[in-house]
């Protein structure tokens, strides 16, 4: 690859609060829009803190390769966020991009089940876009806390798109939490094997996911979420403890360049 | 045109600028972002006798300008390292230096004769002092009588150039640096990563899997001044600088404290091109300062005493 590809500039186009603690991000940046799958992340600095030491990795939300531009969720978790919320539009960022291997659509697959716990939504859109004309039959499965945590999901809908919410709280859709209602899903559904599940959220839900699709025999693809300090695999420090590793010796995987989305099966849920 | 060229321990150099062992992996990760050839050398990750996993998750935390990292030398071993990870990197240009570890003095020299025959490896550094591996390391770089005779028996091993990486976790820095010169090393590279904790409070566990691990970044960038301050006044033997360099104004620093060379290590996970900007900021620091040769820069603190 041509030395600099990756490392590139992008301009913020819209910084806006999206839901609760949760901001949307636009930036401008042909290359990205391009050529990013979903599933793919870009790790952005935070401009002009060396306090502030590391990049901070977000999944690619969205495209619209017309416009050049792309899409970012995120949480406000710490100082990195919180700095990256109070960027100004027209803020000139530094981003590595794209990063990971991002999800794969199978042509056999003809049922997908896309299974996000709150923020873990982020990677689904680009996602749906990805698969619309390729899989015709979708169910998302989206679980949240409570009503203002839901990133509208108007943009998800469509022919062949089933919607399934929950909020712990009740306050829209199913009280409870959404594994219940893939285990459902899963438990009336005939021709598993042309089933796959995409999964993305936080380790509970993952822990609970991977029980069910041990359980009823389904594949699926998980898009883990873990702290890096370079993102293209020099630091090793996001590893991810495989799952039945033959050689001890290589007992581990690196978020970064092995996933972000790994087979379900492929890896341990560390505690 | 500047000359940022140099010699040092026998091996000429573009320029002063390396990369640090364990950041920068075996190069290939880095060939995306840029010409891997400008790099004055490239230092590997840490190669050891036997394939090693490394250390279980969470391996590291960020710190106010810094970092901690417990990885725990997780490599592929020295028969793989040849099979694997060497073709790529001895088709590069620039100068490669083999970074070794092992739990004894024996298996250091082993992993150098298995590696010394190959003509295109042009040193090797010691590791001796990584804080994150059980039983290893840290002993022979906190002891100036293991430090010297593990230096003593790669000497007679290899007549490649060996540099001495050093910790800081002593009381005398020096005093070590003294004992692996005796012992025969061509250089030293200091310093490594200070030993460092970080403890979450809400659930009042360690963040590291190890609970301690090694510090870096540019948190820790006065202290190794220090210390590389510190060697340059006691030793003969050129000290090749590290510690939390960001950018060519870090590095210099480092020069007119009395260094030879410089590693840059933390910066590459952050901007995987640091080591290329800081050489082009050297380049430009010599032309702003009048210099033509960039090694008049060396040792030229004025402490005014």
């Amino acid at each position: 690859m041509h030395p600099d590809e990756m490392n590139l500039k992008a301009t913020v186009l819209a910084l806006e609060a999206c839901a609760r603690n949760t901001f949307r991000m636009r930036l401008h940046q042909p290359a990205i829009a391009g050529k990013a799958r979903a599933g793919q992340f870009v790790n952005l600095r935070v401009p002009d803190c060396q306090e502030i030491l590391w990049r901070r990795p977000f999944s690619i939300h969205r495209t619209d390769p017309g416009q050049g531009c792309f899409d970012l969720l995120f949480h406000v978790v710490g100082r990195g966020t919180r700095a990256l919320g109070r960027i100004e539009k027209g803020t000139e960022l530094d981003l590595l991009g794209p990063l990971g291997n991002g999800f794969e659509i199978r042509k056999t697959t003809q049922r997908a089940l896309l299974v996000a716990g709150g923020l873990g939504i982020a990677p689904f859109a680009l996602l749906l876009t990805a698969m619309r004309d390729e899989v015709p039959d979708i169910g998302l499965f989206y679980g949240v806390e409570s009503r203002e945590d839901l990133i509208a999901l108007d943009e998800f809908k469509g022919p062949g798109i089933r919607h399934y919410l929950t909020t712990r709280d009740g306050s829209e859709g199913v009280r409870g939490v959404i594994t219940d209602l893939v285990e459902r899903e899963l438990e009336k559904m005939e021709r598993r094997e042309a089933c796959e599940l995409y999964v993305c959220g936080p380790k509970a839900m993952l822990v609970r996911v991977q029980e069910l699709v041990e359980h009823f025999g389904v594949r699926a693809q998980v898009s883990v979420e873990n702290t890096m300090a370079c993102g293209f695999g020099a630091c090793m420090g996001c590893a991810v403890t495989m799952a039945g590793a033959k050689d001890a010796n290589e007992r581990y995987l690196l978020a970064c360049t092995d996933g972000p989305v790994f087979m379900m099966d492929e890896i341990v849920f560390d505690a | 045109m500047p000359d940022l060229t140099l010699e040092i321990a026998g091996l000429k150099l573009d320029n002063p600028v390396m990369v640090a062992s364990g950041t920068f992996g075996y190069a290939r990760e880095f060939e995306s972002y840029m010409d891997l050839n400008r790099l004055g050398a490239i230092i590997t990750k840490t190669v050891t006798l036997e394939p090693r996993p490394g250390n279980p998750p969470p391996r590291i935390a960020e710190t106010p300008a810094g970092m901690l990292n417990s990885i725990g030398l997780p490599n592929v071993g020295v028969e793989r390292f040849c099979s694997e990870k060497l073709p790529y990197l001895t088709a590069l240009s620039t100068r490669i230096v083999v970074n070794v570890a092992g739990k004894t003095g024996e298996d250091f020299v082993r992993v150098v004769e298995r590696l010394d025959s190959i003509e295109r490896i042009d040193a090797f550094e010691l590791n001796y002092s990584c804080p994150n591996v059980k039983q290893g390391g840290l002993s022979f770089s906190a002891d100036p009588v293991l430090a010297q005779q593990v230096t003593r028996a790669v000497r007679q091993a290899t007549r490649k150039p060996i540099f001495a990486k050093l910790t800081p976790n002593v009381t005398s820095i020096s005093d070590i640096g003294l004992a692996v010169q005796d012992g025969g090393a061509d250089a030293v590279s200091a310093i490594n990563t200070f030993v460092g904790m970080s403890i979450d409070v809400r659930t009042r566990r360690p963040v590291l899997s190890t609970v301690t691990g090694g510090l870096s970044g540019p948190a820790i960038r006065p202290l190794a001044l220090a210390k590389v301050y510190e060697l340059c006044k006691r030793l003969d033997i050129p000290v090749i600088a590290i510690g939390g360099i960001m950018s060519a104004e870090d590095a210099l620093e480092f020069f007119f404290a009395g260094a030879k060379a410089v590693q840059v290590g933390t910066a590459n996970f952050v901007d995987p091109d640091a080591a290329i900007k800081i050489i082009d900021g050297l380049d430009h620091h010599c032309r702003v300062l009048g210099v033509d040769r960039f090694t008049e820069l060396i040792g030229t603190l004025d402490t005014g005493l």
